[in-house]
């Protein structure tokens, strides 16, 4: 191509190999190895052509060539190079099989609004659900059914987001989840809790999610969370399972903050802490919380929180729900 | 007889006869990008890649390579840079966070991974690499973060996130320490043999090569963006400057790494293994990426602190990212490029074997106050000669451009040598070493298999410690200019590399003060100069076609050379006013731009090579334009009809070299820079946007002047073309190919012998296509873009008045869809008339102007001025209907206020018959939106005010045709009117009032044709 042999031919020689006839204090690229000092993108090969490499000979193409011009040229010296093996998709999506399977990446936004999530999390069972936390302050974030993963950032340099796959179930507080935990002095005050995330740890069917509470930046209980599918009679939900360990003794309570966060029409029922919530845009949703002393009752008890979307609240459903194990 | 048979059959040594490789082989289809490597006690390796698995390999060390047997052992981390295992515990640094990976039940896959640390902050960049990981001896890791790199400014390192280009120490426990600053893509770290912990940088901003840091709690190594998170730069709330050195004390590295031996250096370690690696015992072996080669450093202590050499030690690996050593002594070599590229194979785990012999290399190197002591790992085979060891140093800039070339070199001379009786030590005596220096020194003809070393000097081993370091503050570059773009420099460092010419030498010059005939010459690099004897002309090897140029030249009195463009076209260098910088045969200089012998002169200008058609046959002269001397232009345009005297041959082509003659006279040249001018000098029409598409039928007629654009999809195996089919052709005028697949027919995109190189559609798979056609005269240009790419720009020696496009299948069973086609046709280009020149410098009044109103126009060699107003001053002698208007203004205060009035009828003595009847084009720089300057007043206005100062003279381009109306300052476009008056008129120039004194000079006009 005439553009080739112009524009870069005399330092990147005729064919591209790096020995073009220019002097220069230091070897011009050769194209042949494929080594490229920004990243041989596509994108990165654009922008070094549009830019140049300031301090080396490599000028800048911008005012000269137009951008289909350097659009072409990109691929002149792709092809000079070896082939890239490019991560096919069937490699890169991620599908829970036998075992189950966390993940960690950088996530998009899980919704509009939301921030980017550097340190994401998403920890899949072999019952389909997939549970997508940020772990900076560990948070659920959302609860998908349908799909795991997909790596994008087994493509170009690395660095895109891990993309989780599936329709989302539930999306907790609109992607702004609250602390997910909190410490009640009385039935007034309670002070969030930040969760730093511990350990992941695959049992036969889910993953644990393993996390401490801190209080001040001390640890102050030790949380085993996993969450699964689970039917009762007859609906559907989601079943989370918390093993609290106490640390030290405390004056208050630790515990599990309303997963709906608050401003939400609530009517709480006689069944001991189930209620039944409409929210947007699940409707009706129930959520059963409901605390298991284990055999030390001091230090450590188990929390079990269902979810069951789109239900009809009446009150014989409500019964045989809970006669229901 | 025999023995001496046994000597010829002997070769050269290289290095596979030391070290073999082999390579593992994974499973298939499996790619592993290794990013941390480590071994459990019993010889099974793991290794972490960049796609977040952990895989167990059993066998590694087996002699069979194939033997290695692979499972995953852990999935789902987020990248991992780096692997250790302590105690058989795995511990692996992934981006956002250093795991221990324990197998609770023993089946040999991970089941849980724990958070040992979390501690630095991410801002989600694509570029936030975390690496590891050494441990020291009390059991804390040490991994590093890389800065990241964002848009627009991509090239500047930026952290965006706490502790980012940050060294970190962290406890097995967990607790985390931010340890050491300045890091720009610190690739790797290990330990050495002593278990001091080490990093490794990367070029690029703040880092001029590659670098091999200690690792020193408060270091700062350089790279400014980290130091946000210091103390000093409030703890992140002040971001230091991209471009401005920092003052904080640098910590140097231990070596800096030549270049050409190392883009990208990975991690390194040292070899432990009590000699089973050959005869580098506690020495340190580097990975390299980009070349593909493990390198060897070795180390000494001076004034208390690591330096040393760098060695090359395996080449032709793959794209080494991690070494290790295994239990047995093998070196093993982790690859990966994904994203970078390198040298092939760019993923899986080379074995790197030592063969129990003894290669011929360096094997220690020291520093001594007056030379090197070097060591050997074998005796000498003789005693080099002074002659047979180079030496020379150099140093390097530390600046936010990338990396840095070796600078300010000195050749240095070996003065006295002595090798020891047993033939292993070497002295070199080796004046005015110093320290802040880099020493490449090279020994030939004494049999080394790497016969250089780079060694980093931070001090020297006696005497006061210094300040300076090797990698020197320097004043910040510049600005990256706009002019600066898309130039090549081909005089930067060795011009000798770009040209042939014997007998030039590069040097300092000026006029010798005794002989004005001659120069006087010094040491320097100003300047070359045809001194030598026999000295032949200076040619280059590139070749060029259309180009603009820019360099330099002093003669001496009677000096005489020349520039042939292209082999053939000179460019008259000679001292003599009257002829210098003339092109020979065609055109002296017009002005005098040569100022004198002893005297260094900038010359610029544009040439255009001669332009031949598909048989060879020549259609346009070569030709030089705007050929200026210090700024003067001393020869507007001019075409050559033929080469020129001494040209190499009277054949014309369409490309060649560019010749500096030697054989005429003495003269210097230096600083020759060229930058080629796209498209034969053609720009690709810009799109005419406001022209809409329309639906597409085959059977359109279309001129030459259309564009074409739609969707395709082409079978495997399927052969097709589109054809423009003139009106009055028998078969196709012009084909596109279409063919993705078949082998030995002409590919998609392929126009006639035009064959399309690039191929990158696939069968079955839809793609987009665009041709847009154009008849220039006797030619019709064509260009042809697939998925948006340009990929053919044809220039086809025939127009056609009319025709229409068709398809034709070629290969039996094609399947060929054509879908959302559209179509638009395109206003032909409007040509120009030749240009006349309304004023140039007289009496307006006396060549055809008038004045109507009050006021004057007042004459000062080639500038009117305004006086006094409001009044026009107006070309009588005829009326213009389509036309280019170009003229220069200027003022002396931004309020002066006049313009420029264009297709009003006759005025008489009333000015404002051109305000009620004609448009005027404001000049005013404070009026507001529709009456400062740009604007056709009153109705519209322009969209910018780009003049220059007052006092500065700028330009007014007004192109009216039809009622379209187009004003360009200082060749910005800032207005596009569409006028409703009429359709001809005369040209005229305002004085507004007395405080307004504006300036015209170069007033033009050409017409626009029909």
């Amino acid at each position: 191509m005439p553009l080739f042999q112009q524009s870069c031919a005399p330092c990147h020689g005729e064919q591209g190999d790096g020995h073009g006839l220019v002097a220069l204090d230091r070897p011009a690229r050769s194209f042949q190895t494929g080594a490229f000092s920004f990243g041989n993108t596509p994108a990165a090969l654009f922008r070094t052509i549009e830019h140049g490499i300031g301090g080396t000979p490599m000028p800048a193409f911008a005012e000269s060539l137009s951008a289909e011009q350097i659009q072409s040229l990109v691929q002149v010296v792709l092809d000079f190079g070896p082939e890239v093996k490019a991560a096919s998709a069937e490699d890169a999506v991620f599908v829970v099989e036998d075992r189950p399977l966390a993940i960690r990446g950088t996530m998009d936004p899980v919704a509009d609004g939301c921030e980017r999530i550097p340190r994401g999390l998403l920890v899949g069972g072999l019952d389909g659900l997939s549970f997508q936390y940020n772990t900076e302050d560990l948070r659920l974030l959302a609860v998908r059914q349908g799909g795991f993963a997909l790596r994008k950032d087994w493509e170009n340099r690395g660095g895109d987001p891990l993309q989780p796959l599936g329709h989302i179930l539930f999306l907790v507080d609109g992607g702004h989840p609250q602390s997910m935990w909190v410490l009640s002095a009385d039935n007034q005050t309670s002070l969030p809790l930040f969760a730093q995330l511990k350990a992941t740890e695959a049992l036969a069917e889910e993953i644990v999610v393993e996390y401490d509470l801190l209080r001040q930046g001390r640890p102050i209980a030790k949380v085993r969370e996993r969450g699964r599918l689970h039917t009762r009679g007859g609906w559907i939900g989601i079943q989370r399972h918390f093993e609290v360990t106490l640390l030290e003794s405390m004056a208050g309570k630790i515990q599990l903050r309303d997963i709906l966060g608050g401003g939400h029409q609530r009517q709480f029922l006689a069944h001991g802490s189930a209620r039944w919530v409409d929210i947007e845009p699940y409707g009706a949703c129930l959520i059963a919380v409901k605390e298991t002393p284990s055999s030390n009752p001091k230090a450590s008890f188990d929390v079990v929180q269902e979810l069951y979307f789109g239900q009809n609240p009446s009150p014989q459903n409500l019964k045989a729900w809970e006669e229901a194990e | 007889m025999f023995r001496l048979l046994f000597l010829c059959l002997l070769q050269t040594p290289v290095e596979s006869d030391y070290y073999q490789v082999d390579y593992l082989q994974p499973p298939q289809g499996e790619v592993l990008e290794i990013g941390g490597m480590d071994f459990l006690s019993d010889g099974t390796l793991l290794v972490s890649t960049r796609r977040g698995r952990v895989w167990w390999i059993d066998h590694a060390l087996d002699p069979n390579p194939q033997a290695a047997q692979f499972h995953i052992f852990a999935e789902g981390l987020h990248e991992g840079l780096g692997l250790k295992v302590v105690d058989d515990q795995i511990y692996v640094v992934q981006r956002g966070e250093l795991s221990k990976l324990v197998d609770l039940d023993g089946d040999h896959i991970c089941d849980r991974v724990e958070v040992v640390s979390q501690a630095w902050g991410m801002s989600g960049n694509y570029h936030e690499f975390a690496y590891g990981l050494p441990v020291d001896a009390d059991g804390n890791f040490y991994l590093s973060t890389n800065v990241g790199f964002w848009s627009p400014e991509w090239w500047h390192g930026l952290s965006r996130a706490p502790f980012r280009g940050w060294i970190w120490k962290i406890s097995p426990q967990g607790e985390a320490e931010p340890w050491a600053c300045g890091a720009r893509s610190p690739a790797g770290l290990g330990r050495d043999a002593e278990g001091n912990i080490f990093y490794t940088d990367n070029q690029g901003d703040w880092m001029p090569v590659c670098g091999l840091f200690p690792v020193e709690k408060g270091a700062f190594y350089g790279h400014p963006a980290s130091l946000r998170w210091t103390e000093a730069y409030g703890n992140g709330a002040v971001v230091p400057s991209s471009t401005e050195p920092p003052a904080t004390k640098r910590t140097p590295p231990a070596v800096w790494i030549p270049y050409e031996w190392s883009r990208s250096t990975g991690n390194f370690v040292s070899d432990l293994t009590g000699g089973q690696f050959g005869p580098f015992s506690q020495q340190l072996f580097l990975a390299e990426l980009t070349n593909g080669l493990v390198f060897r450093c070795m180390l000494e202590e001076v004034q208390g602190r690591k330096q040393g050499a760098v060695v090359l030690f395996r080449q032709q690996i793959g794209s080494v990212f991690r070494v290790r050593f295994a239990p047995d002594g093998t070196l093993f070599a982790g690859m990966t490029n994904r994203g970078w590229g390198g040298y092939p194979p760019g993923d899986g785990i080379a074995r790197i074997r030592w063969q129990k012999n003894v290669p011929m290399e360096y094997q220690s190197v020291h520093l001594e106050k007056d030379g090197f002591r070097l060591g050997f790992t074998k005796p000498l085979t003789k005693t080099p000669q002074v002659e047979e060891i180079a030496v020379r140093d150099y140093d390097y800039n530390w600046w936010w451009d990338y990396g840095s070339p070796e600078m300010r070199g000195r050749s240095l001379q070996v003065e006295k040598l002595e090798l020891s009786a047993d033939g292993r030590s070497l002295r070199l005596w080796i004046p005015n070493l110093k320290a802040g220096r880099n020493v490449r020194l090279g020994i030939t003809g004494v049999g080394l298999l790497h016969e250089e070393l780079d060694y980093t000097i931070n001090q020297m081993p006696t005497g006061q410690l210094v300040q300076a370091s090797v990698a020197k503050k320097v004043q910040p570059p510049q600005e990256r200019a706009h002019d600066e773009e898309g130039w090549l420099t081909l005089t930067w460092g060795n011009p000798w590399d770009a040209w042939t010419g014997e007998g030039w030498q590069l040097v300092d010059a000026t006029l010798d003060p005794a002989d004005p005939t001659k120069f006087l010459l010094s040491p320097g690099n100003g300047a070359l100069v045809n001194v030598g004897p026999n000295c032949k002309d200076f040619r280059s090897l590139a070749e060029f076609g259309d180009l603009e140029f820019r360099f330099q030249f002093m003669l001496p009195e009677h000096g005489d050379s020349g520039l042939y463009f292209m082999d053939r076209y000179e460019l008259q260098l000679v001292d003599d006013p009257s002829a210098c910088c003339g092109v020979i045969g065609a055109k002296g200089p017009r002005a005098k731009g040569y100022r004198g012998p002893g005297q260094w002169h900038v010359v610029e200008g544009k040439f255009f090579a001669p332009r031949f058609d598909k048989e060879g046959n020549k259609i346009a002269d070569a030709r030089f334009e705007e050929i200026r001397v210090d700024g003067v232009m001393v020869i507007g345009a001019t075409t050559c009809d033929k080469p020129t005297g001494g040209a190499v041959s009277m054949e014309e082509v369409p490309m060649g070299p560019l010749r500096f003659q030697a054989t005429a006279g003495l003269a210097a040249i230096g600083d020759i820079r060229v930058r080629a001018l796209t498209s034969a000098g053609q720009e690709v029409p810009a799109d005419a946007d406001d022209l809409a598409w329309q639906d597409f039928a085959f059977d359109q007629e279309l001129g030459t002047n259309f564009e074409l654009q739609g969707q395709a999809v082409l079978s495997d195996g399927g052969v097709a073309s589109l054809d423009f089919i003139s009106q009055d052709g028998a078969g196709p005028a012009w084909s596109i190919a279409l063919n993705h697949t078949v082998a030995g027919k002409a590919r998609t995109g392929s126009i006639g012998t035009h064959l399309l190189r690039t191929q990158f559609l696939q069968p079955e798979i839809p793609f987009t296509w665009r041709l847009r056609s154009r008849q220039q005269g006797p030619q019709t240009h064509l260009w042809l873009w697939l998925n948006q790419i340009l990929v053919q720009e044809v220039v086809l020696d025939q127009s056609w008045a009319d025709g229409h496009v068709q398809l034709r299948a070629i290969a039996p069973e094609t399947e060929l869809h054509f879908s959302k086609m559209q179509w638009r046709g395109l206003p032909s280009q409007s040509e120009l008339g030749p240009v006349q020149v309304l004023w140039a410098q007289g009496d307006p009044l006396t060549q055809g102007w008038a004045m109507s109103g009050p006021g004057a126009f007042v004459v000062d060699g080639d500038v009117l001025k305004t006086t006094g107003g409001m009044g026009l001053l107006w070309y009588r002698q005829r009326q213009y209907k389509d036309f280019q208007l170009d003229l220069e203004w200027k003022v002396e205060r931004k309020e002066n206020n006049s313009g420029v009035f264009v297709r009003f009828p006759n005025p008489g003595d009333d000015p404002w018959v051109a305000v009620h009847h004609g448009y005027e084009i404001q000049i005013c720089d404070v009026g507001d939106a529709t009456h400062n300057t740009g604007s056709i007043y009153s109705f519209q206005a322009s969209t910018s005010v780009p003049t220059l100062e007052p006092g500065q003279w700028n330009h007014y381009r007004l192109r009216v045709n039809g009622q379209h109306y187009q004003v360009f300052v200082n060749e910005v476009l800032v207005n596009e009117f569409e006028g409703k008056r009429g359709h001809h008129g005369y040209i005229g120039l305002q004085n507004h009032d007395d405080t307004s004194p504006v300036r015209f000079r170069n007033i033009r006009i050409a017409e626009i044709l029909p």
